[in-house]
C-alpha cells in the first residue's frame, strides 16, 4: 500500500509541488517564528550567560535583568567578607537617553561594571579597546545597534544627560532583542549618565560620581574553587538583608520568564507559528482530500477487495509523512536565509539550532499528519459499492 | 456458498422499493453459475450481499458454513480478502500500478512473503497470456487484458467463489468470449466456484447452471 501511496503523491508532479509549496511556506513561518522566539528568550539574559559569576545578588523585589531597585553600596564589603567568595563586582543598570551628533535620540541601558574585573565579560574579540570604556565619557554598544544609536562606528560621539559619550568598542550577541540598546561602561560613568536617583539628586545630579553612597543594581559574587555553593548562597542571603541571591542558572531563568510570563511576546510568536501551522495544514488537508476523491473508486475497489482499512489510511498517511519530510528541508533552508538576513541585516538573532530544528520537522510532520485526517475521514466513508457502477 | 432468502429493500420517496424479495442461490465448488436477468433486476445487488458488501434486511449468506450476514464489517472484509474474489464490470484496476502490483495487492494484504507472491503472479501472468505485460500500467494495456488481469487479481488469493459483475459489458464479442474461457478454466482447474451476473446471453455457453432472477426472486 505504501507503494500506491508513493505512486498517488508522485504521478501529478504539479499537485505535488504546489503541496510543497505550502509546506516549505508553513514550516519556514515556524521555524522563524520559534527561532525569533527562542532567539528573543536567549538573548534576553545574554548577560547573565557570559557572566563568569556564582551569584547574582540584588534587591529582594528584582523581577529581572533590567527592573529591580538599587541596593547599598556597603553590600560589596558585606559580600567580600562572607567566607568562601572569592570576587565580588557590582553591576549598575539604568535607563538613559543617548543623543547622537545629529540629535537623534535612542533610549538605552546603561550597564555599569568594572572593566577590570573578571566577572562580567561580555566578547573575547570585540571591535576596539573594551578596556578603554573605563575612561570618562567611553562606552561599549553591540554592533547590532549602530543604526539604534544612529552613529557610524567607534569613535562616533554623542550625549547622554549633556555629558559626552564616546563609542570606543563593538562587542557581539549582547543585545537582548527587544530591550533598549545596552551601553556598557565604567561604574563612575554609568552613575555620571543615568538619571538622579532621590539620594544622588541630594547630592548633586551633575556632579555625582560613583562613590561608596552610590546605590547598585547587582552584586555578582564568584566562589572560590570546591566551596559548597549551596552553604555559600545560604551565608550570602544572611550577610545580605533583604536580598534575593540566585545562581546565574537561576537569575536566567527569571530573566528569561519574565519576558515569556510577563509580556504578550510568546503569545504573539506562538500565535503566528500556529497561523504558519494551520496554512500548512490547509493546503496539505486539500491535497489530500482532493487525492482521495480523484482516486475514489480506486479506494472502493481495495474496500471491495477486503484489504484492510488500517492499510488504507496507512496508504494515505504515508503520503502527508514523506510531503511533511519532503517539504520540511527546503521550508528548513528558506528559514535559515531569512534568519541569516535578520542576523545580518538587523543583529536580530533567530535561533535555528539541532533542537529547534528537530522540534520543527515533528512539528512538520505532526502537521501533515493531522491534515490527513480528513482525507482518511473521506475514504472511511466510501462505499464499496461504487465498485459495481461502470 | 449459499445465498438463502435474501431480502433487501430501499426506501426511496415513493415507497418501498423491493429489490430482492427473498432470493435463493447456491454455488457447489468449481460450480459455475450465471445469474441472469434483465436489467435493473438486482443482479448486481444480490452479487453484493453474497459478497458481504451489502447487508440483507433478511436472509443469510454462508460461505464454507460461515454466516457473513451474522459478522461484522472487519470481518467480513477479512472474509472476502481470504475466500472472495471479485472481477468487475469497469475493470478496477488501479491505474498508478502496473499489471503485476495490481495482481500483488491482495497477495500482500494476506500476508504471502515476496518470493511466493512473486511466483504466484508469474504462474497467473503466464496462464493469462499476460507474462509480458506485467510491468505495464492498466492504460498500457487493451481493455481484454485489463479484464484478464483482473481474473488474475481475483484469482491470485485462491478464493473459494468468484463473484463476476458484468464481466464482459465492457468488451467486445472475441474479447469476452476469451476473457470467460480464461476465467472458466482456471476457475474449473482451481476449484473455484464462480458466480456470474450477467444478462450477456454468451455467457450461458460457459455456465454449468444458469438462474433467473425475476421480480427479486431465484
Amino acid at each position: 500500500m505504501i507503494r500506491l501511496g508513493r505512486r498517488h503523491l508522485f504521478e501529478d508532479l504539479p499537485r505535488f509541488f504546489a503541496s510543497l509549496g505550502g509546506i516549505v511556506f508553513a514550516v519556514q513561518l515556524v521555524v522563524v517564528q520559534l527561532g525569533i522566539f527562542f532567539g528573543f528568550v536567549h538573548s534576553s539574559s545574554l548577560l547573565i550567560q557570559e557572566s563568569r559569576a556564582d551569584f547574582w545578588a540584588a534587591a529582594k523585589e528584582m523581577q529581572y535583568l533590567e527592573i529591580t531597585l538599587p541596593v547599598p553600596y556597603s553590600w560589596i564589603a558585606k559580600a567580600r567578607a562572607v567566607s568562601g567568595v572569592a570576587e565580588v563586582q557590582p553591576i549598575i543598570i539604568r535607563s538613559i537617553v543617548f543623543e547622537n551628533t545629529s540629535g537623534t535620540l535612542d533610549y538605552g541601558r546603561v550597564v555599569g561594571f568594572d572593566p577590570a574585573g573578571s566577572l562580567v565579560h561580555l566578547d573575547d574579540h570585540p571591535v576596539g579597546d573594551l578596556r578603554a570604556i573605563a575612561k570618562p565619557g567611553a562606552f561599549a554598544a553591540d554592533a547590532g545597534q549602530l543604526s539604534s544609536l544612529g552613529v557610524s562606528g567607534i569613535g562616533a560621539e554623542g550625549t547622554i544627560r549633556t555629558k559626552k559619550a564616546r563609542l570606543v568598542a563593538l562587542v557581539h550577541d549582547t543585545q537582548p532583542i527587544i530591550s533598549p540598546t545596552f551601553l556598557y561602561t565604567s561604574l563612575r560613568n554609568a552613575v555620571l549618565w543615568s538619571p538622579a536617583m532621590i539620594d544622588e539628586f541630594v547630592r548633586d545630579p551633575f556632579t555625582s560620581s560613583f562613590d561608596i553612597n552610590s546605590p547598585l543594581n547587582f552584586v555578582l559574587v564568584k566562589a572560590k574553587p570546591g566551596v559548597d555553593l549551596v552553604a555559600l548562597r545560604g551565608a550570602l542571603a544572611r550577610a545580605l538583608p533583604n536580598s534575593r541571591v540566585l545562581t546565574k542558572a537561576e537569575m536566567i531563568d527569571v530573566t528569561q520568564r519574565f519576558w515569556v510570563k510577563r509580556t504578550n511576546i510568546g503569545f504573539i510568536l506562538g500565535l503566528c507559528a500556529v497561523l504558519g501551522i494551520l496554512v500548512g495544514m490547509v493546503v496539505v488537508a486539500q491535497i489530500l482530500y482532493t487525492s482521495v476523491n480523484e482516486h475514489i473508486r480506486e479506494y472502493g475497489t481495495l474496500k471491495a477487495l477486503g484489504i484492510p482499512d488500517r492499510l488504507l489510511y496507512a496508504s494515505i498517511i504515508w503520503q502527508a509523512v514523506v510531503m511533511g519530510l519532503i517539504g520540511f528541508i527546503p521550508g528548513l533552508l528558506l528559514g535559515l536565509v531569512v534568519a541569516g538576513y535578520a542576523q545580518n541585516a538587523r543583529g536580530i538573532a533567530i535561533e535555528i539550532t539541532p533542537p529547534i530544528t528537530l522540534e520543527v520537522l515533528g512539528l512538520s510532520i505532526a502537521m501533515c499528519v493531522v491534515a490527513a485526517i480528513f482525507a482518511v475521514r473521506r475514504a472511511m466513508t466510501i462505499d464499496p459499492m461504487i465498485v459495481f457502477k461502470a | 456458498m449459499v445465498g438463502d432468502s435474501i431480502v433487501l429493500t430501499y426506501p426511496s420517496a415513493a415507497g418501498p422499493v423491493h429489490v430482492l424479495r427473498g432470493a435463493n442461490i447456491h454455488a457447489d465448488r468449481g460450480e459455475i453459475v450465471l445469474v441472469d436477468g434483465p436489467s435493473g433486476s438486482g443482479k448486481t445487488t444480490l452479487l453484493s450481499i453474497l459478497g458481504g458488501i451489502l447487508t440483507p434486511a433478511s436472509g443469510r449468506v454462508t460461505i464454507e458454513g460461515k454466516d457473513l450476514t451474522q459478522m461484522l464489517r472487519p470481518e467480513r472484509a477479512r472474509l472476502r480478502l481470504a475466500r472472495l474474489g471479485f472481477v468487475f464490470q469497469g475493470f478496477n484496476l488501479l491505474r498508478a500500478l502496473t499489471a503485476r502490483e495490481n495482481i500483488e495487492l491482495p497477495l500482500q494484504a494476506l500476508g504471502i512473503g515476496r518470493a511466493e507472491r512473486l511466483k504466484m503472479i508469474d504462474a497467473l501472468l503466464e496462464r493469462l497470456g499476460l507474462a509480458d505485460k506485467g510491468t505495464r500500467r492498466p492504460a498500457q494495456l487493451s481493455g481484454g487484458e485489463q479484464q484478464r488481469v483482473a481474473i488474475a487479481r481475483a484469482l491470485a488469493g485462491s478464493p473459494v467463489v468468484v463473484l463476476a459483475d458484468e464481466p464482459t459489458a465492457s468488451l467486445d464479442r472475441e474479447n469476452g468470449a476469451e476473457v470467460m474461457k480464461l476465467l472458466c478454466e482456471l476457475a474449473r482447474e482451481r476449484k473455484t466456484s464462480v458466480l456470474i451476473a450477467s444478462h450477456d446471453q454468451r455467457i450461458a455457453p460457459f455456465a454449468d447452471r444458469i438462474i433467473s432472477l425475476v421480480d427479486g426472486r431465484c
